[in-house]
């Protein structure tokens, strides 16, 4: 019970070098692996779950040392909540992986999209819980690296080449948050959170200019990993030219993860979102609201499905950062809110584009027509997955920018609730006419019967199962978020100094 | 006057029932029709017992209450069932059903039967769940449950022209949404409740407050069919299947003016909204409303385009009465909203079945068509002297009340406009009814002798050449199906009997709704 | 002034490094040397590291005798993981490159974008 943090982090790494080494020995046996791994990591991500809502927040010394020469494990309602959305999704991306999903059945990548998968749930579940800012980067490092490899897993040209993209560009921020680790380092002594941010109110008085070069050094470093305008530039690449199961992960998770960690930093380290007051906040704000517009927008130009599900992910990794740079309360819980409901709806929509594209062999929307009847519970779960990204009630998607726009209102900066509006307005543009003519479009059956899969059957059920329970969880979190927004309400008060 | 509130599950299920059917209709689907009509019809009349089933509460003076869940802090499901909202879920439910029996017959032989009535039960669902709301979120949920299926009904036909009016109408209906969206943060943010009963709060007309009421404007407005967001309206009428158009005209419409009313009376409260100036904003949009509505009608030679635009001229009725704000005016608006939906929903039963029967849609070809199809036409007559405000039937029960009310006011100049609409309805709505009856189809009179010998040349709205058809093939009685005849005489009668018997319930209803909209 | 450059004069050229190794990073278009842009970049950030951490006349703190000054462990620690870190990095890099080549026969960033665009990428 009391070793469970570890335990999150070290059984999917521990599951990963199984596979790594006897996945090339028997792929079946690597599939066994990897689903049986995720079971048992969503169990003790539940475990956790339970035991922080019950006795309060966990504090976990690695190998016993205490900080400041150990590294703490820190884990709030928060973070609980995060670990079980981390574990499920991650499982379902595997189960429909495992079970025949994505877009061709070719092996090419044999067992190393398991392994994968399995590292980033473990090092995601570390950046999570880190509290210390060491151990965060090496944690953020891992997870960056394995998306990298995430990305290129199928080795097509486009892959290849969006996977250097995000690396280089990964690379760089890579050495911008060392960096900025370092300066904290240096000029608070401490490395543990809580510690150098009670450090850091003194050393910023005696060294004014590094304190800054931080906090922008990690806006800038994070932003780039979680794709936050105009530093999202590797994205529609990377995460339309991955497998489906890999957009998923990668859009629904690894993004996240690290807007979560920058404002772990944040938080820790100067004791409020954004370093409160400073112009850094007011940046981020018009940021993530061009983000919100732009974002949608350029999703609308789309044809390609991929493409237009990867740049609604920029646009709401806009939302996101919206509500964390407000800083009320009601609106980070509904950052924290759409972290969980853009996971959700995210995973879903590509996982079903997924299907489609499997099904007719083609990813351009325009081609993608009448395919609702031959496929109609695929489109049934992405057409509620669409409903959740425009915003309408009864899906999770509502609650949280509900929740962002009152707390926008609350916090006293209106245009973020109108910049919700008219980029929810974008939303329906182009999801609508897709749902709409999948299941009213004429449907094309010669390029159908091109296509590797008999015409005229869901396929993989499997894989459709996991659909469908995504888009059920949509719905469900829609109609009864309780007991994780309440969560995320009470944490967020506790962590936001009082207005 | 603080009313007894009482925990009851019939609202909840009164909400829920239909969209538990959908999922029957579902499974049921085109294999076994018989099965899947039956389901849909005893749903529709378990919806209609079970409001009725409130009346004895409600009569006593309670309130009813059926919390569903509580989604998160302030986001609650909640229903709340007092007179306003009883009188208008009975209406609605009623006029629905005779609705649905129609659509028994209407759609037979009809593509996607399985779609549109699992859509038709959403829609339902959604319409009543509004009614019957006690805070915005609760509405807004059903609002949209209602508003996005409808788009299926109306693009049932699938033709271009069905699908180019569908898309102004879910575009306009996101934006309508989004405008809700807004209002619903904004109201959040000020009062700290979405509830609908929490008069007093708001009091100043601060930029927040004023967006949001436009937004609200925006929102419901669109949804009544409010100059100048009526645009959707006109084309989505008359291309959805005439079952359907019945229903947007008849009920769709009414719950944008009652989530209107809700807002107005309920949240801002009649004093402010007096005070801030804004009901004489909404008496011009809805007297701006009364005369376009009823003056393009005239103009509009496709039946049911014409009483599209009818209906846009009526429902300016019913906001004008929200902007006087005097009681009689407010009761001859809640009237209005039980005669309207009754009258224009047996308006576009017939127009079915006069389009499906005959297939003329243009009103210059119905000559003759009275007595043709004698009960169509008779229901459409009586319908039509009711909306014309011919004493003693409902419309001018409502009329009049109107008036009075412009009077009490102090506004008599809205009792001019008030008149000049009555003399543009009778004017359009009349019109079919002479020709109907004395009527000579149009090429008729270019024809000349055919008209003696051949009997007459039904004329579609295609251009093809009119085709003679010798006289032993013809068939000159084409009244309607018994399951369409049924509904809409039922309707009919309605719209006349009530203002005729002493007991004028739907009357008693209007009135205390209005005393409790106005806080008396 | 003087004393001031000299005194910083490793953060200082950390400083530069990093803005040596940026510049490579964008303005080269050749793959492999875009990477040892980035590696330049990443042993700026070491640099600043051990410099933060450096003790004159420290010893590793192993055995220490009275009087003698220990030098902090934690930078050395960040600066091998970071190296760690920064090789995986390169060689991930260095083996995408190599697929790279395989399937387009160029490691030019120009030449490679010129390819996607006209396979309609």
């Amino acid at each position: 019970m009391n070793h469970l943090p570890v335990a999150a982090v070290l059984l999917p790494l521990a599951a990963a070098f199984c596979i790594a080494f006897l996945g090339a020995m028997s792929r079946r046996l690597a599939r066994a692996i990897a689903q049986v791994a995720v079971i048992l990591d969503l169990i003790v991500a539940v475990l956790i779950w339970r035991t922080v809502s019950t006795a309060g927040p966990l504090a976990y010394a690695v190998g016993g040392w205490l900080p400041p020469l150990g590294i703490a494990l820190r884990i709030d309602a928060a973070v609980a909540s995060f670990l079980v959305l981390l574990a499920m999704v991650t499982g379902l991306v595997v189960l429909y992986a495992a079970n025949g999903g994505g877009e061709d059945t070719s092996p090419a990548e044999g067992h190393w999209f398991w392994v994968m998968a399995l590292v980033a749930l473990g090092s995601m579940a570390g950046v999570l819980m880190a509290g210390d800012l060491f151990n965060l980067f090496v944690m953020v490092e891992i997870t960056s690296i394995v998306s990298y490899g995430l990305v290129s897993v199928r080795r097509t040209g486009a892959a290849l080449e969006a996977s250097f993209k995000y690396l280089v560009l990964g690379g760089v921020a890579t050495g911008m948050l060392l960096l900025a680790t370092a300066l904290v380092y240096g000029i608070t002594g401490y490395l543990d959170l809580p510690m150098a941010g009670a450090a850091m109110s003194q050393a910023l008085v005696d060294y004014p200019y590094a304190g800054m070069a931080a906090i922008g050094l990690f806006t800038i470093g994070y932003g780039v990993k979680a794709g936050l305008m105009p530093f999202h530039t590797w994205l529609p690449d990377a995460h339309s030219s991955a497998p489906v199961a890999s957009s998923a992960l990668l859009s629904g998770l690894v993004v996240k993860v690290n807007v979560f960690a920058l404002f772990k930093v944040m938080l820790g380290l100067w004791g409020s979102s954004f370093g409160g007051g400073s112009p850094l906040r007011g940046v981020v704000l018009v940021l993530s609201v061009i983000a919100m517009v732009a974002g949608a927008g350029l999703a609308w130009r789309e044809r390609d499905i991929k493409r237009m599900l990867a740049y609604s992910t920029v646009g709401h990794m806009g939302y996101i950062f919206a509500g964390f740079a407000i800083g009320s309360p009601f609106a980070v819980a509904g950052a924290m809110y759409h972290i969980v409901s853009h996971a959700l709806m995210k995973s879903c929509l590509f996982l079903s584009a997924g299907l489609w594209v499997r099904q007719t062999g083609s990813r351009d929307v325009n081609r993608i027509t009448g395919i609702g009847k031959q496929m109609p519970i695929t489109t049934a779960a992405f057409a509620v997955a669409a409903l959740g990204m425009i915003g309408f009630p009864g899906t999770n998607g509502f609650v949280s920018k509900y929740y962002i726009a009152v707390g926008a209102l609350d916090g006293g900066i209106p245009i973020v609730a109108i910049s919700i509006i008219a980029s929810s307005l974008i939303n329906g543009m182009f999801y609508l006419p897709v749902v709409i003519r999948a299941y009213l479009g004429r449907s094309r059956r010669s390029e159908i019967a091109a296509a590797r899969v008999p015409f005229g059957r869901e396929t993989a059920p499997g894989s459709l199962a996991v659909v469908v329970v995504l888009a059920v969880l949509i719905v469900l979190t829609g109609l009864w978020p309780g007991g994780a927004m309440a969560g995320f309400l009470a944490a967020s008060r506790a962590l936001l100094p009082l207005p | 006057m603080e009313a007894e509130l009482v925990n009851s599950w019939i609202p909840g299920a009164i909400a829920f029932l239909p969209l538990l059917a959908t999922i029957g209709v579902f499974v049921l689907g085109d294999q076994r029709a018989q099965i899947r009509d039956g389901l849909v019809v005893i749903t529709s009349a378990a919806v209609v017992a079970l409001a009725a089933a409130m009346y004895p509460a409600i009569s006593a003076g309670h309130v009813l209450v059926s919390r569903i869940m509580e989604l998160a802090p302030s986001l609650t499901m909640i229903f709340r069932v007092d007179v306003f909202g009883f009188y208008v879920t009975l209406v609605a439910a009623a006029v629905w059903l005779m609705v649905t029996i129609y659509s028994l017959g209407y759609m037979e032989g009809e593509h996607a039967q399985t779609r549109f009535y699992a859509f038709f039960l959403l829609t339902l669902s959604g319409a009543l769940g509004s009614f019957m709301a006690s805070d915005l979120f609760t509405l807004f949920m059903f609002f949209e449950l209602m508003s996005l299926p409808a788009y299926v009904l109306v693009i049932h036909e699938q033709t271009p022209q069905a699908m180019r009016a569908g898309v102004k109408y879910l575009f306009m209906t996101i934006a309508g949404s989004l405008a809700f969206f807004f209002g619903l943060v904004a109201i959040q943010g000020m009062t700290g409740s979405l509830d609908l009963n929490q008069v007093g709060k708001i009091t100043e007309a601060g930029p927040l407050a004023t967006g949001a009421f436009i937004a609200f404007v925006i929102a419901f407005g669109m949804k009544a069919g409010m100059v100048p967001l009526h645009v959707w309206l006109s084309d989505a009428h008359p291309v959805a299947p005439s079952p359907a158009s019945a229903l947007l005209s008849g009920v769709m419409l009414k719950t944008g003016a009652y989530g209107l009313f809700r807002v107005i009376y309920g949240i801002y409260g009649a004093e402010f909204f007096r005070a801030a100036g804004w009901s004489t904003w909404l008496q011009i949009i809805a007297a701006v409303t009364i005369l376009l509505g009823s003056a393009v009608a005239i103009t509009q030679t496709d039946l049911k385009r014409r009483l599209a635009y009818s209906s846009i001229g009526q429902m300016g009725y019913i906001l004008l009465a929200m902007g006087l704000m005097t009681e009689r005016a407010m009761v001859g608006g809640a009237y209005h909203i039980f005669a309207h939906a009754v009258v224009k929903s047996c308006l576009f039963l017939s127009a079915g079945s006069i389009i499906r029967q005959t297939g003329l849609r243009d009103v210059r070809d119905f000559g003759g068509l009275g007595y043709r199809m004698p009960l169509t036409m008779a229901c459409f007559t009586m319908c039509a002297l009711t909306i014309a405000g011919i004493p003693p039937m409902n419309g001018f029960v409502s009329e009049w009340a109107l008036m009075q009310g412009a009077f009490d006011a102090g506004l008599s100049g809205y009792a001019v406009v008030l008149m000049l609409s009555a003399l543009m309805n009778a004017v359009y709505y009349f019109t079919i009814v002479i020709t109907a009856y004395f009527g000579k189809p149009r090429h008729a009179e270019h024809v000349g002798e055919m008209h003696d010998e051949h009997g007459i040349i039904p004329h579609v709205t295609t251009e093809a050449p009119p085709q003679i058809i010798p006289k032993r093939h013809f068939q000159w009685l084409r009244e309607a199906p018994p399951q369409m005849l049924v509904p809409m005489l039922i309707l009919a009668t309605a719209s006349v009997i009530f203002s005729l018997i002493p007991n004028n319930w739907p009357l008693e209803m209007a009135q205390q709704s209005a005393k409790l909209l106005l806080g008396r | 002034m003087v004393e001031r450059i000299f005194g910083n004069l490793n953060y200082l050229l950390a400083m530069g490094l990093f803005a040596v190794g940026m510049h490579t990073l964008l303005t080269h278009s050749n793959l492999i040397k875009k990477i040892i842009g980035l590696n330049i970049m990443e042993t700026a950030v070491f640099l600043l590291i051990i410099s933060l951490g450096y003790v004159r006349g420290g010893m590793a703190p192993i055995d220490l005798q009275p009087g003698q000054v220990a030098v902090h462990p934690l930078p050395s620690a960040l600066v091998l993981t970071g190296i760690v870190i920064a090789v995986s990095t390169t060689a991930y890099a260095l083996s995408l490159v190599i697929r790279i080549h395989e399937q387009y026969g160029t490691v030019d960033a120009d030449e490679l974008a010129r390819i996607m665009r006209g396979q309609g990428q």
